[in-house]
């Protein structure tokens, strides 16, 4: 079920909602979250319910680890949580790309299991393996199995992140403060889960259609259309994700959760580093604590530092995709940020706007690999969007079925992005007065209008 | 920055705020929904809890999509624009022998082409005859695909935008709510209303345009907007190599499936048609246009055929023929080549 679909939004969301709030007035807390666990679960099923016993079995048997972690740090216990989480990622994402680099390397023809990705699989497998690391460090509490349950199947959450760590969802789950109807949490939750669909169908699924014109047609793109391409899926993406998370913080809010932010202004960063701090938050922290630090850091030497830093990225890049662009797209941040740390070694400056400059250009371009089925196609967007040919009449965007109010689409989209404040810096001066009212509900009802076209979101191929 | 989303301590009432958006909400998009729901113009339910006799659907192809749904295959298929509305199945049906649709579709280009005979395979419907008349701007690379074909799953094959609307979507799409409007506006005027398109898919008769100073004036003013609208200024140079292969494909499918392919240029008002051939680039994409389509069996260039282009009582406007016109087309194309 999507965010954006009528049946969430008018049936399972409502549903869920009153159902669970009915229970926890009947004091019945344990059923109340039994049911939300429940409806997790309906939620997820709702794609393809054969993916249901695949997270069932990686719950409980995380949780068993867990448990045996917290009991006892045994490095044995933790190697084996760790391998089996990373087999199951690594059978059902990564099988298919082994079996091709094989057969290319050694000129075999080994077939291709075309496994099909089940859903959420990076997302639940990151956050448990999280799980499992604090547990050896004893740095989690023996916890309840239905407040774990939720904090690995909490259906906002639980398709595309935000990835949330168990010490910051857990307390909430267990507090009994958050048991009751708070009509603040509700309203705000409602005016940002406003703002997420609103990017989602109104802004993110417009740029889509040009964004995927033109990585179809990628042989025929003139310079125009080959910047006019990549701008659009840098776009796009922003506005799909950042939209997508809007929508799930809002959801969670009106259960009283507060998910961690995941987006503040990326497209405004003055560094790639300080692009890493804005953009998909909650997966940089995983990375941080969980590879970049124990790889080592930058408590070692300069070397080991950089190192680390690529090795980081390299894999950030794997985990979005199984695939030599995904690699690629890894190894262009991992170098950036490598490039920074130098830059900053040696003092150097710049002007902000010029940083801001050679930094989203940086970004808009290392999307291009991120995109790209293909290696070919990622070369012959670039080679457009720098050898293209200028075209000055009128078939300045034909490629890609697009006409002039294009361009007006991405300069209203530039100046959203550069010049507005973000959802969360919006909601944190919320006023419930007439005027974010006529505000919400214009964004409400166009989007509810625009919902025909059901596109899904960017995150959930990862 | 915190990390987590900061809620303000300082606003108050939100109970009433949120009574205020959901009511107003909800409000609209209900009453969105029940005229969408009521008025029906796509007759997607088909209830007519109005009693409404004739449906404005803004867009041809649902509204002759749904309707050919509901009836059985037919032996004759003309496809086109709206250059073919004015040609009357049943002078192809006597020709011919049969029943003959005409699924003529407003600004229709290749896309649409093709998309219906995609269609008309998947679902078991193909004719024996496919007759297509052409126009020349459908093969300007500059000219997009209709709106209404990309948002059309049924006909649109293309990979680049997949539409996925489903049966509630059309209820709650604004594009519903302003061809219900239009319908109630006509439903309750004064005005009797007839049907866009009978049980063929005819559009009914088109009468010549006027001698006088307004039918000229008339022309003028089609003229120029079909040079912006259609030939986007004469900016067309070369027709579209990616539209080349499609009907490459539909003379394929007709092969594969043998059905007799026919095919026709749309005739142009001869004002229209001496600017196109005078201007210093639109005269080579012509040229390569009905060079193209030459390479057809079964294929007519109304562009030459001077005593069909010189007859103004032909014409009904810029781009489009009379029904005395249609009939004189059609004729000639099927009797040639039966």
């Amino acid at each position: 079920m999507l965010f954006n679909s009528y049946e969430f939004i008018f049936a399972f969301l409502p549903f869920t909602f009153f159902v669970y709030f009915l229970l926890l007035e009947k004091k019945l807390i344990l059923g109340a979250k039994a049911f939300l666990v429940f409806a997790s679960l309906f939620f997820y099923s709702w794609w393809n319910i054969s993916y249901l016993p695949l997270i069932l079995i990686s719950m409980f048997f995380n949780y068993f680890m867990g448990n045996k972690l917290n009991k006892q740090a045994s490095k044995i216990i933790l190697s084996v949580g760790i391998s089996v989480n990373l087999s199951l990622l690594a059978y059902f994402k990564y099988s298919d790309f082994f079996i091709e680099n094989i057969n290319t390397v050694s000129n075999s023809n080994i077939e291709l299991l075309h496994l099909a990705l089940p859903l959420a699989i990076s997302f639940f497998t990151f956050q448990q393996i999280a799980y499992l690391v604090d547990s050896y460090r004893q740095e989690t509490k023996e916890y309840d199995f239905l407040n774990y349950a939720l904090f690995v199947t909490f259906f906002p959450q639980l398709i595309a992140g935000p990835i949330v760590h168990h010490g910051e969802m857990m307390p909430q789950f267990s507090s009994k403060w958050n048991l009751v109807k708070k009509y603040k949490n509700i309203a705000t939750g409602i005016f940002i889960f406003t703002i997420g669909l609103f990017k989602k169908v109104v802004i993110a699924d417009t740029f889509a259609v040009w964004a995927t014109n033109g990585f179809d047609k990628t042989e025929t793109l003139n310079m125009l259309e080959g910047w006019v391409t990549s701008l659009s899926y840098t776009f796009q993406l922003y506005f799909d994700f950042s939209g997508y998370t809007d929508m799930a913080i809002g959801i969670a809010l009106l259960f009283n959760i507060k998910l961690p932010i995941n987006f503040n202004s990326p497209y405004k960063a003055t560094s790639i580093q300080d692009f890493w701090r804005r953009w998909h938050i909650t997966l940089s922290r995983f990375l941080r604590d969980y590879i970049y630090i124990p790889l080592g850091g930058n408590r070692i030497s300069s070397f080991r530092t950089y190192a680390n830093l690529m090795a980081t990225f390299i894999l950030g890049g794997l985990w979005h995709g199984a695939g030599w662009t995904f690699l690629f797209w890894g190894f262009l941040h991992g170098g950036a940020l490598v490039i920074h740390r130098l830059w900053k070694v040696f003092d150097l400056r710049m002007h902000y706007l010029f940083a801001w400059f050679i930094t989203f250009n940086f970004i808009n371009i290392s999307w291009v690999f991120f995109r790209a089925k293909e290696w070919e196609d990622a070369i012959k967007v670039l080679k457009a969007m720098f050898f293209g040919e200028i075209i000055t009449d009128k078939l300045w965007l034909a490629n890609i079925y697009a006409d002039k109010y294009l361009l007006l689409q991405l300069f209203l989209a530039s100046l959203l992005i550069w010049l507005t404040k973000n959802s969360i810096e919006q909601t944190s001066k919320l006023k419930f007065n007439n005027y974010t009212l006529l505000f919400v509900t214009i964004l409400l009802v166009s989007s509810f209008l625009n919902l025909s076209g059901v596109h899904e979101f960017l995150y959930f191929n990862f | 920055m915190n990390f987590y989303i900061l809620i303000s301590k300082t606003s108050k009432q939100p109970k009433r705020w949120l009574k205020g958006v959901f009511s107003i909400s909800f409000g609209v998009s209900l009453f969105i929904f029940s005229i969408n729901y009521i008025v029906d113009p796509y007759n997607i339910t088909n209830h007519n809890l109005l009693n409404i006799k004739y449906k404005f659907a803004r867009d041809d192809r649902t509204e002759k999509l749904n309707y050919f749904k509901t009836l059985p295959p037919f032996e004759n298929i003309l496809i086109g624009s709206s250059r073919v509305y004015s040609i009357n199945p049943k002078v192809v049906s006597n020709i011919l022998g049969g029943e003959t649709y005409n699924f003529g579709v407003g600004t229709a280009t290749v896309e649409d082409h093709l998309g219906i005979i995609k269609y008309l395979e998947k679902n078991r419907k193909l004719p024996k005859n496919i007759i297509i008349g052409i126009d020349f701007y459908t093969f300007n690379p500059d000219i997009l695909p209709n709106g209404y074909f990309l948002k059309n799953k049924e006909l649109n094959f293309l990979s680049y935008q997949n539409y996925h609307e489903n049966y509630l979507a059309k209820f709650f799409s604004i594009d519903s709510f302003r061809a219900s409007v239009k319908t109630l506006q006509k439903h309750f005027s004064s005005k009797e209303e007839k049907p866009r398109f009978d049980t063929h898919g005819w559009g009914g008769t088109y009468e010549k345009i006027s001698d006088n100073k307004n039918g000229f004036q008339e022309l003028k003013k089609e003229l120029e907007e079909s040079q912006e609208l259609f030939y986007s200024n004469f900016s067309y140079q070369h027709i579209d190599p990616k539209r080349k292969a499609y009907y490459q494909e539909i003379k394929e499918l007709c092969h594969q499936h043998k059905i007799k392919l026919y095919l026709f240029t749309t005739p142009l008002h001869p004002m229209l048609l001496k600017e196109l051939k005078q201007h210093k680039t639109t005269h080579q994409a012509l040229d390569e246009f009905t060079t193209f389509l030459s390479t057809f069996n079964n294929f007519i260039n109304f562009y030459e055929e001077e005593t069909f282009q010189n007859n103004l009582q032909h014409f009904h406007g810029i781009t489009h023929t009379t029904s005395k016109g249609g009939d004189i087309i059609i004729h000639k194309l099927l009797t040639k080549f039966r």
